[in-house]
């Protein structure tokens, strides 16, 4: 098996408009990494979920300004897929984060992160105040 | 993304043919609102044609559940897509939203809540 690993870099403005590209880019990544079809889609779900917590929560301002960005960076080796969703933005402290924990089925939201580890193998957050964000999730080709 | 919204005798009836994210699902949202603010007790939505779903319309769909239960209606959501079905199950919101696989079992449990509403309540003559 090889063990060639592939770095892939995406830089896109923290607007909803571009949610699709990203889902199309990692669609496009996830078969390249030779993961199945249903895992592709699992990668997609999550990754958009993180980009759309980056659009809502990272910059702290009811609108996220035009100039804000958000990062990909894709690991693509032979049955697996790392990405990294990295953002500049407010951060938070992620001891205050559950979640692996269902949050309530209210109208208020909150499940996005709840999904990203419901479909994601391994999934790390790192975050603190004033320091942006990184989400890092791991999907491998079931055997 | 295409939705398109009818609403005929009291039931809001929405089909969505490409993807709802966090960008596209605000405009079904405020036509789902509209809707039941007017004349729906009931809401349909078809799925069969979707190709993407995320926690944001997943969002909609429980507060458009939430609006129409409260004028005693509910929500149905038809969907036969496997990768769509998984983000219901894992999101727990199959039997809250009422996911279904065929229009035809839709028009049953509609039918069924028609006729559960049209019987007089207890202690009524």
């Amino acid at each position: 098996m090889s063990t060639r690993r592939d770095r892939v870099t995406l830089s896109v403005p923290a607007q909803t408009r571009y949610l699709q590209a990203v889902r199309l880019l990692t669609g496009g990544l996830g078969a390249r990494a030779n993961l199945g079809m249903e895992e592709v889609e699992n990668v997609k779900t999550a990754v958009n979920e993180a980009c759309t917590n980056v659009t809502e929560h990272a910059f702290c301002d009811e609108n996220t300004p035009d100039e804000c960005s958000m990062k990909l960076v894709f690991f693509l080796s032979d049955g697996e897929m790392t990405v990294e969703v990295i953002d500049e933005g407010c951060g938070f402290d992620p001891k205050h984060l559950q979640p692996r924990i269902r949050p309530p089925l209210s109208e208020q939201g909150s499940l996005g992160l709840y999904l990203v580890h419901e479909l994601m193998d391994e999934v790390k957050i790192e975050s603190a105040p004033g320091s942006g964000t990184k989400v890092i999730m791991t999907k491998r080709r079931s055997r | 993304m295409k939705a398109d919204l009818q609403v005929h005798d009291q039931v809001a009836r929405l089909t969505v043919i490409g993807e709802l994210d966090a960008y596209s699902a605000p405009q079904v949202r405020d036509r789902l609102v509209e809707a039941l603010e007017n004349d729906a007790r009931w809401v349909v939505v078809d799925l069969r044609k979707t190709e993407f779903i995320d926690s944001f319309f997943l969002t909609i769909l429980m507060g458009a559940g939430k609006r129409a239960g409260g004028k005693c209606g509910d929500i149905i959501v038809v969907c036969d897509a496997s990768h769509l079905l998984q983000i219901f199950d894992r999101s727990g919101t199959t039997e809250l939203l009422n996911v279904v696989p065929t229009m035809e079992e839709a028009e049953q449990l509609l039918y069924d809540w028609r006729a559960s509403d049209q019987q007089p309540e207890e202690g009524q003559s």
